[in-house]
C-alpha cells in the first residue's frame, strides 16, 4: 500500500530541500568527494608530495609483494611501488580527460550555438552532421580517430575528445534553441535589443551555462572512457604510469596478486564518483543561490 | 464540531438535525514534513457540509483548501502529516484511514472531480478504457456492462456523439469534454458525496458555466452532496447553499451563502469581495470619469491604435484573424476579450509588431507596422507589451535593477544613469528597493507582474499592451495590480492601455472600449456601456451571461 | 495519410544519408588523411608484408591511384557488397564480420535483456520501494555502474565467480554458460543511462495529476503503478534501450579482450591493433547502419506507442512562439539543458562512450 501514498507525492516534494538564503547543508559524502578531489589536484601538480619514490624504478626480487606497510598497494612484476604509480598516474589520467573535456566542449558549444541560432540550412547540416557522428558508438568512433591519429596518450585524448563533441552540441543546440524562441529574448528584442546583443546577453550565458556545469561530469565519463582505450592498448605507452594501462598490465595476475588492478581501478571508480558527486554539489548551490 | 450552519437562519430551509452532514471536519490540522519538520498548513478547521446540499471552500493561493479537500477524499500527499482533528463523511469518522480502508470509500461513497481535465487522465488510454476502469473498480461488472455503464455515464453527463468520444484519446477532446469524461468517472461508483476541486478553473468562462449548470443539475438529480472547491468568491456565492472561506489555514467565515453573501462578518471577506471584479464594478467609475473628461477635452486627435481589415492565417483550416477591425483612442484602456483560440493574443502581438499578418493595415501612433516584423523592435518607445508570464519574458540571470535597466541601456544610456531610472521606476510601481538586487525566481507572482510593468513602462512608451495581467493572480494582488494602472494613468492620462482578457467582469471594471472576438472576428466593437448594454452578438451575451452574478450582491 | 507518406520517406532519405555520410567521412579519416593505413601497414618495418601480397594489396586498393579514383572504385565494390580485404591477414572482410558477428549478437542480446532487467529492478525499487533506504540506495546504482569502467566490471566478475567459487571457467569460450559473464559485463554498464532515464520517467508520471485521480476511483496502488505509471514513465527509456543495440557492439570490443572471446569485438580489436582500416571501416559501417536503423524504427513507431505524437505537422505550420511540449523521445534524446534532465542525458552519453 505504500505504493499508492508513493505515488501520489508530488512531483517537487522529494527534490532536495530548497533553504531561503545560505548554502545547503554539507554532508560526510560531499566532504569525502571534496578531500578526494583535492588529493587528486596534489596528484596533478606535485605527486611527490604524495610520493617519494620514482614510478618508474624497478626492484630486483621485490616483484609482485602483497600490500604491507613498506608498499601500501603491493608492488608489480617489476617491483614498481603501485601506490607511488597510482599517485603519478594521476596526472596522465587527468590531464587525458581534460584535454578530451576542453576538446568536447569547444567543438561542441561551437557547433551548437552556430547552428541553434542561426537556423535554416546551417542549421541543417550542421544537425545531420551530429547525427553521423551520434550514429557511430563513442568508443568505435573514438579508436577510428585512434587508427587514423596513431596510438598513444594525447591522440586517445584528442579522440575521445572528438567523439564526445556530438552531445555536447546536442545539449548546447537545444539549449540555444529553447532560448532563441523563448519570451525573453524576443522580449529584448522587443525592446530594441541588437541580435548581437541578444546573443551576447541573454542567449549565450543561460545556454552554456548549463553545460559548461556538466564538465564534471563529462570529465568522469573521459576518464572513464580513456582508461578504457588505455586497456585496450591504444593509448598511454608502456612504462608510463596510467590507471587504465596500469590495470591492463595487472590482469595477467589476476589470480595471483589481485592488488595490482584493485589499486588503479578503485581510484578510477573514486575519482569518477567525486567527479559526478562535485556536479550534483555544484547543482544545488546554483540553486540555493539563484 | 461547528454550530454555526445551524443557528443560522437561512433562505432555505436546513435538511433535519438527524441527518448526518455529508461532510463533517472538527479541528482538524495537517501539515506538510519536509527539512526535518512539519509544517502546520491547515490549523483547528471545523465545518460542515450539509447532505444533498453544495458547500464551497473558498480561499486564495496557499488558504489550504486543496489540503483539506484531499484530506477528506483520502487523496493526501505522501509527506503530508494529520496533527490532529477528524473528518467524517455521512457521520462515519474517515480519519488516519489505511490506503486499503480508503479505497473501498473511493468511488462508491466519495466522487472526486480534479483540476487540470488533461492532466488527469492517462493520455494512453481511451476515454473508454477510463471510465470503463473506473465502473468496474467500483461494481463487480462483465466487461460488456461496464462498457454500456461507461456509455450510459457519458450521456449523463451531456457529452455529445458517445460513440466516437468512448473510443478518442484525450489530447483529442476539449477541456470543457474531459471535464464532463471526469465527472462521468467520478460517477462511475454511484458515490453520495462529490469532491470538485477547482473543477472549471481551467476552462473558459461560457464552458465554465455549462460545467457548473452540470454540476448542479447532477447533484439534485442523483441526491450528491457537492463540495466544491475554488478561488472565485463570485462563482462560490453564486454556487453554493453554503459557503467557508479560508485564509492561510484558518476558517475566517462560514455559513448560509446568501448570509455570507448579504452581511460578511470577517473583514477579509469584506476585502475579498470588494476585490472581486464582477462584484465591483463600480470600483474605478470616480477615475475613468476624471480621465473622460481630458480625453474629451482634447479633440479631434488620430487614434493611438488603428486596425483595419486585418487577416492573419497560421495555415490551420480557418484563419487565426479575419477582416479585424478596430481602433483605439489615445488615454483609452481598450479591452480585447474573447475565450481560448479566439485570436486575441495574435491581435496583441500583430499589434505590438511581434507576429507577420497577412493583409490589411495596422498603425500604432503615426507609424504602419510592416507585414513582416522587425526582429529587432525599431522603436520600443512607441508600444511595449507586457508579457502574459513574467517570468518566461525576464531573464532570470539578472537582477531586478538591470532587468528594468535593460531597455535604456539598449539605447546607449550609461550604467549608472539607467539604473537609477530602473530605481526610480521599480518605486513607482511599489517595488521596494531592498527588493532590487533580487532575480525575478525570488518574487511573488504579484512582485513579478509590478517588475515586467516596470521594464516596459521605463522607456515611457505611449501604448501598453498588457496580456492577461492578472489571470494569474489571486484576486487582492489583482486588485492591486489595477489599482496600480490607474495611479499610472492618474500621473499620465494619455497612456493608452490595451489589455487582453477572458475576464468580463474585469473589463467591465476598468476599460473604457472593447473588442470582442469570436474564432478570428470581431464580433462587438465599441464604448463598454454600450457592449453591456445592448450586445449586438449572441456570443458576447452568452459572455456576459457566464459572468458569475449572485443576485444579492448586483440587485 | 499523404502527410504521413511523404514523412516516412524523408525520414528515409535521412536515415540513408546519415548512413553514407557516416561512411564517407569514416573512409576519409581512415584512408584519404596523411598516415595512410594501407601505405603503413606496407611500409611498417616491424611486421614486414611479403612482396607479392604487397603488390597484390596496392593493386586490390589502387593505391597508384588518385584518393578520388580510389574512393569511387571502393564505393562501387561496396554497392557490389564487396567489403575488401583485410590488409593484415588478406581475408575477405566480410567474412571476417560474418565469423565475429555470430557470437557478439548472442552476447549483445543477452547483455540487452540484462540491461534490462537491471533498468527494471533498479528503477522499480528507487521509485516505488516502500523503504526510504532502499529508493535511496538503488539510486546509487547507476551512478556507480557509470563509474565503473567495464573492464573492471569484467574482471572482478572473472576474479570471483571464476578463480575465487569457480562456477565459470575462464579459459573455455565455447558454451553457453561461457556468455553470461560476459553478457552482465556488457549489460552492466550500458545499463546506467537506461535506469536514470526510467527512475525520471516513473518518478514524472507517478507524480501526474491522473494518479490522483486514479486512486480517488479506488484503484489500488499497484494496479495504478502496473497499468497506467509503468507504461507512461517507461517510454524514452525503451527507446533508450533500443538505441543501446549499437553500443553493446561497441563495448563487446573491451568485454571480448576480457573475456578472450573471438566475436566481432575481437576483430576490432585485431584490426585497430593493426591498423587493418578495410575491417575498421566494415565495422563503423555495421554499427551506424544498425543505429540509424533502429533510431528510424523508434521515430516511426512512435505514434503507434503514443497516440498524443502526430506522425508530422500540419504544412505550412510555422514554429509556435513556446515549443510545443518536447515527446517523450525528446526527453531521452534531447533533453533540456537545465537540471537533472541533462545530468541523465550527460550520464547517457557518458556510458555509451564508457562501454
Amino acid at each position: 500500500m505504500t505504493v499508492a501514498t508513493r505515488a501520489s507525492a508530488p512531483a517537487g516534494a522529494r527534490r532536495a530541500p530548497r533553504t531561503g538564503r545560505g548554502l545547503p547543508a554539507i554532508g560526510a559524502a560531499d566532504a569525502a568527494a571534496v578531500l578526494f578531489l583535492v588529493l587528486l589536484l596534489i596528484a596533478l601538480i606535485a605527486p611527490s608530495l604524495l610520493a617519494r619514490a620514482d614510478p618508474l624504478a624497478a626492484a630486483d626480487g621485490q616483484g609482485l609483494l602483497a600490500p604491507s606497510t613498506a608498499h601500501w598497494f603491493g608492488t608489480d612484476y617489476l617491483g614498481r611501488d603501485v601506490y607511488t604509480r597510482v599517485v603519478h598516474g594521476a596526472r596522465a589520467s587527468l590531464s587525458a580527460s581534460a584535454v578530451a573535456v576542453a576538446v568536447g566542449l569547444a567543438g561542441g558549444l561551437t557547433l551548437g550555438v552556430v547552428s541553434g541560432y542561426l537556423g535554416g540550412v546551417v542549421d541543417s547540416v550542421i544537425s545531420r552532421l551530429i547525427d553521423v557522428l551520434l550514429s557511430v558508438p563513442g568508443l568505435l568512433l573514438s579508436m577510428v580517430i585512434v587508427v587514423s591519429l596513431g596510438f598513444g596518450a594525447v591522440n586517445a585524448a584528442i579522440a575521445v575528445g572528438i567523439s564526445s563533441i556530438a552531445s555536447f552540441a546536442r545539449v548546447t543546440r537545444s539549449g540555444v534553441l529553447t532560448l532563441r524562441s523563448s519570451g525573453y529574448v524576443e522580449a529584448a528584442q522587443h525592446q530594441g535589443a541588437s541580435r548581437l546583443r541578444t546573443l551576447a546577453h541573454h542567449i549565450l550565458p543561460n545556454a552554456v551555462g548549463p553545460v559548461v556545469s556538466l564538465i564534471p561530469l563529462q570529465f568522469g565519463g573521459a576518464i572513464v572512457w580513456i582508461s578504457s582505450l588505455s586497456f585496450l592498448g591504444f593509448g598511454a605507452v608502456p612504462p608510463s604510469p596510467e590507471w587504465g594501462l596500469q590495470v591492463s598490465e595487472g590482469r595477467q595476475y589476476l589470480l595471483s596478486a589481485p592488488w595490482l588492478l584493485l589499486a588503479p581501478g578503485v581510484v578510477i571508480v573514486l575519482t569518477v564518483l567525486s567527479a559526478s558527486h562535485l556536479q550534483g554539489l555544484w547543482e544545488k548551490i546554483r540553486r540555493t543561490s539563484n | 464540531m461547528s454550530t454555526v450552519s445551524t443557528e443560522e437562519v437561512g433562505v432555505r430551509p436546513l435538511p433535519p438535525v438527524t441527518t448526518p452532514p455529508a461532510i463533517a471536519v472538527d479541528r482538524l490540522s495537517i501539515g506538510y514534513a519536509g527539512r526535518g519538520r512539519v509544517a502546520r498548513t491547515i490549523d483547528d478547521v471545523s465545518f460542515t457540509a450539509p447532505a444533498g446540499r453544495t458547500t464551497a471552500l473558498v480561499g486564495e493561493s496557499g488558504s489550504g483548501k486543496t489540503t483539506i479537500a484531499s484530506a477528506i477524499s483520502g487523496l493526501l500527499a505522501e509527506n503530508a502529516r494529520w496533527l490532529g482533528g477528524s473528518a467524517a463523511l455521512h457521520g462515519t469518522d474517515v480519519s488516519g484511514l489505511s490506503a486499503r480502508a480508503w479505497q473501498a470509500l473511493h468511488g462508491r461513497i466519495l466522487g472526486y472531480v480534479p483540476q487540470d481535465p488533461l492532466g488527469s487522465l492517462d493520455p494512453l488510454q481511451t476515454v473508454g478504457a477510463h471510465i470503463t476502469e473506473s465502473v468496474r473498480q467500483a461494481q463487480a461488472l462483465s466487461t460488456q456492462d461496464a462498457r454500456r455503464r461507461a456509455r450510459d455515464l457519458l450521456e449523463t453527463v451531456h457529452v455529445a456523439d458517445v460513440d466516437r468520444k468512448l473510443r478518442s484519446h484525450p489530447h483529442e477532446l476539449s477541456g470543457g469534454q474531459l471535464q464532463r469524461v471526469l465527472i462521468a468517472g467520478a460517477l462511475a461508483g454511484n458515490p453520495s458525496v462529490l469532491i470538485a476541486d477547482e473543477p472549471t478553473s481551467a476552462l473558459d468562462a461560457t464552458v465554465q458555466k455549462r460545467v457548473l449548470d452540470l454540476l448542479e443539475e447532477l447533484r439534485e438529480e442523483l441526491d450528491l452532496s457537492v463540495l466544491l472547491i475554488t478561488h472565485d468568491l463570485s462563482l462560490a456565492a453564486e454556487r453554493s447553499d453554503h459557503v467557508v472561506v479560508l485564509r492561510g489555514g484558518v476558517v475566517v467565515e462560514q455559513g448560509e451563502s446568501d448570509r455570507v453573501i448579504a452581511a460578511p462578518s470577517s473583514p477579509y471577506t469584506r476585502e475579498l469581495f470588494r476585490d472581486v471584479p464582477s462584484l465591483t464594478p463600480e470600483r474605478y467609475a470616480a477615475s475613468r470619469e476624471q480621465l473622460r473628461a481630458h480625453r474629451d477635452a482634447v479633440e479631434d486627435r488620430s487614434p493611438a491604435i488603428a486596425v483595419s481589415g486585418l487577416t492573419k492565417s497560421f495555415g490551420g483550416p480557418s484563419p487565426a484573424l479575419e477582416g479585424v477591425d478596430l481602433s483605439v483612442r489615445r488615454g483609452e484602456i481598450h479591452a480585447l476579450v474573447g475565450e481560448s483560440g479566439s485570436g486575441k493574443t495574435t491581435l496583441a502581438r500583430i499589434i505590438a509588431g511581434l507576429t507577420s499578418f497577412d493583409a490589411g493595415t495596422v498603425r500604432v501612433g503615426d507609424a504602419e507596422r510592416p507585414r513582416t516584423p522587425h526582429v529587432v523592435n525599431p522603436d520600443p518607445g512607441a508600444l511595449q507589451l507586457v508579457y502574459q508570464n513574467p517570468l518566461a519574458a525576464l531573464d532570470p540571470r539578472l537582477r531586478l535593477v538591470d532587468l528594468v535597466a535593460e531597455p535604456l541601456r539598449i539605447r546607449g544610456t550609461a550604467k549608472a544613469a539607467a539604473r537609477a531610472s530602473a530605481t526610480d521606476v521599480l518605486q513607482r510601481v511599489r517595488i521596494p528597493e531592498s527588493l532590487s538586487s533580487r532575480r525575478i525566481g525570488r518574487l511573488s507572482g504579484g512582485q513579478r507582474q509590478r517588475v515586467a510593468i516596470a521594464r516596459a513602462l521605463v522607456l515611457s512608451p505611449g501604448v501598453l499592451v498588457l496580456d492577461e495581467p492578472t489571470s494569474a493572480l489571486d484576486v487582492t494582488v489583482q486588485a492591486q495590480i489595477v489599482d496600480l494602472l490607474f495611479e499610472l494613468r492618474a500621473e499620465n492620462p494619455d497612456l493608452t492601455l490595451v489589455v487582453i482578457s477572458h475576464d468580463l467582469g474585469l473589463v467591465r471594471q476598468i476599460a473604457d472600449s472593447a473588442t470582442v472576438l469570436q474564432r478570428g472576428q470581431v464580433v462587438d466593437h465599441g464604448r463598454i456601456e454600450d457592449i453591456f448594454g445592448d450586445a449586438t452578438s449572441e456570443y458576447t451575451k452568452r459572455l456576459i451571461a457566464a459572468i458569475p452574478s449572485p443576485p444579492q450582491v448586483l440587485v | 495519410m499523404l502527410a504521413r507518406t511523404r514523412y516516412v520517406l524523408t525520414r528515409i532519405l535521412q536515415a540513408l544519408l546519415v548512413v553514407a555520410v557516416t561512411y564517407v567521412l569514416t573512409y576519409w579519416v581512415l584512408f584519404a588523411l596523411p598516415g595512410d593505413p594501407v601505405k603503413n601497414r606496407l611500409d611498417n618495418p616491424q611486421n614486414p608484408v611479403p612482396p607479392d601480397q604487397a603488390r597484390a594489396i596496392i593493386e586490390y586498393y589502387n593505391l597508384d591511384e588518385p584518393a578520388i579514383t580510389q574512393f569511387a572504385i571502393t564505393v562501387g565494390r561496396l554497392l557490389h557488397g564487396d567489403l575488401g580485404y583485410s590488409l593484415g591477414t588478406g581475408r575477405a572482410v566480410s567474412d571476417l564480420v560474418l565469423q565475429g558477428l555470430g557470437s557478439t549478437v548472442v552476447l549483445a542480446l543477452v547483455a540487452l535483456v540484462v540491461a534490462a532487467v537491471i533498468a527494471a529492478v533498479v528503477g522499480t525499487l528507487a521509485v516505488f520501494a516502500p523503504w526510504e533506504a532502499v529508493r535511496r540506495l538503488a539510486r546509487l546504482v547507476p551512478g556507480l555502474s557509470l563509474a565503473t569502467p567495464s573492464f573492471l566490471i569484467g574482471l572482478f566478475l572473472l576474479q570471483i565467480f571464476s578463480y575465487q567459487l569457480g562456477w565459470v571457467s575462464a579459459l573455455k569460450t565455447e558454451g553457453a554458460s561461457t556468455v553470461v559473464l560476459p553478457a552482465i559485463t556488457l549489460g552492466i554498464s550500458v545499463s546506467p543511462a537506461i535506469t536514470q532515464v526510467l527512475i525520471q520517467g516513473l518518478t514524472e508520471a507517478s507524480g501526474r495529476p491522473f494518479v490522483k485521480v486514479l486512486r480517488s476511483r479506488g484503484l489500488s496502488g499497484g494496479a495504478i503503478v502496473g497499468r497506467h505509471v509503468f507504461r507512461n514513465g517507461s517510454i524514452p527509456a525503451l527507446t533508450l534501450l533500443a538505441l543501446t543495440i549499437a553500443d553493446l557492439i561497441a563495448g563487446s570490443v573491451i568485454v571480448e579482450s576480457v573475456f578472450n572471446r573471438a566475436g566481432l569485438g575481437y576483430v576490432t580489436e585485431q584490426a585497430v591493433r593493426s591498423q587493418d582500416g578495410p575491417i575498421v571501416l566494415a565495422v563503423v559501417l555495421l554499427a551506424s547502419s544498425l543505429y540509424t536503423l533502429i533510431n528510424l524504427a523508434t521515430d516511426l513507431l512512435y505514434p503507434v506507442i503514443d497516440p498524443r505524437i502526430g506522425i508530422a505537422e500540419p504544412p505550412g505550420r510555422p514554429a509556435r512562439r513556446t515549443p510545443a511540449p518536447v515527446s517523450a523521445r525528446a526527453a531521452a534524446d534531447a533533453p533540456e539543458p537545465a537540471s537533472a534532465s541533462a545530468s541523465a542525458s550527460a550520464s547517457a552519453s557518458a556510458s555509451a562512450e564508457g562501454a
